[in-house]
């Protein structure tokens, strides 16, 4: 499928119905878009540098030769120089910065694939451009004039059904907390962490796995997340095991998503080994 | 050269057990062409979960091509299935 920068721009995010190969080919597409666009934007900044020191030049020259041609050339070449450095700033912006997010639904898909029918489409969302939502605001208590703020957006979802016919959902949010207050000396700071919400769905087909719960509570394993992470109470229903994380750093979000989908599997295996008559 | 009509009978994946759809195990990059006799019970990339097919010693190894044909589901049930999203 073709990308479309202009189309990503305006919707802010890579929404699709696809393979996971045909996503992988996307992602490597929107890559090549993004280097595209860096690469055009510091040509632009060249030329505007060039325009700006020939404008100089041409005014030196005006003022040395007495030429009043030069100089309105060289007010002409400068006013072009500044615009085009300007126009560099706002060209594709907001389309550079999303690699790590390129590269984290890459590693997603990746962990899915060995498990899925390459024909399989998944529905898949994932934000090139969006602003964080404000969810709360409120005193911080720890510091004079002390503010916190709390930030919400979602990076990336993706749906879609595994060999075995279950329905697998992942979702990545951002999390971002901003607290400011006044120092010693008067100067207002501001200090920025952020944190990563990792939800998996797996709505399992029973008529294969039977009870899941009897078996999580058979196996008594506790799910493994890396050192960043943070494990929410596993939920396991009669449709489906919900798992939930809190990931610190970002480099972890893609092992995380596979070490609780191991997880899950280990209970949904033990349950099935176990429906056909013991493990 | 494997016969025409072969079907591995090596059970692959990741987070569970499943029939390999090769005919041919040259170029596998789960058994290595062949090397390796059980690809998701030797896998090594689970990030710390070692033995992952084994539970407290007693390994389920009852699972026969069978199962991995149980498991897998058809694509024209899928497709049958209008709740599935």
């Amino acid at each position: 499928m073709a990308i479309d920068a202009a189309q990503l721009q305006t919707r802010g995010a890579y929404e699709a119905q696809v393979s996971l190969t045909a996503l992988l080919d996307d992602l490597n597409r929107i890559r090549d878009l993004l280097d595209r666009i860096v690469s055009v934007r510091s040509e632009i900044r060249m030329f505007s540098a060039f325009a700006i020191v020939a404008a100089i030049l041409s005014g030196v020259a005006a003022v040395v030769f007495m030429k009043s041609m030069l100089g309105f050339a060289a007010l002409a070449g400068f006013i072009t120089g500044i615009l085009m450095l300007v126009y560099s700033f706002f060209y594709g912006s907001g389309l550079t910065n999303p690699r790590d997010r390129l590269e984290m639904m890459k590693g997603v898909a990746r962990t899915l694939q060995p498990d899925v029918d390459p024909q399989s489409l998944f529905s898949v969302r994932l934000a090139i451009k969006s602003k964080p939502k404000l969810i709360s605001e409120e005193t911080w208590l720890a510091r004079p004039s002390g503010k916190q703020k709390l930030y919400e957006r979602e990076i990336l979802s993706l749906e879609g059904k595994l060999l075995d016919g279950t329905v697998c959902s992942e979702c990545v949010r951002e999390l971002t907390r901003k607290r400011t207050f006044q120092n010693s000396r008067g100067k207002f700071k501001s200090k920025t962490r952020q944190r990563y919400v990792v939800t998996l769905r797996f709505a399992y087909p029973k008529d294969l796995y039977g009870d899941p719960q009897a078996a999580s509570s058979a196996l008594q394993e506790e799910i493994k997340v890396p050192q960043s992470a943070r494990l929410g109470e596993p939920r396991i229903t009669e449709k489906a095991i919900v798992v939930k994380a809190v990931v610190a750093q970002q480099q972890e979000v893609v092992q995380t998503i596979a070490m609780l989908s191991l997880g899950v599997y280990r209970i949904l295996n033990f349950a099935r080994h176990a429906g056909a008559g013991g493990p | 050269m494997n016969p025409e009509g072969w079907k591995c009978p090596r059970r692959v994946g990741f987070l569970f057990p499943h029939e390999c759809e090769r005919t041919t195990p040259d170029g596998c990059v789960d058994c290595n062409n062949g090397q390796v006799g059980d690809p998701f019970a030797q896998r090594t990339d689970r990030y710390g979960y070692n033995d992952y097919d084994r539970y407290r010693g007693r390994n389920p190894n009852d699972f026969t091509e069978a199962d991995g044909e149980n498991l897998r589901r058809s694509r024209s049930r899928y497709e049958d299935d209008m709740t599935a999203s």
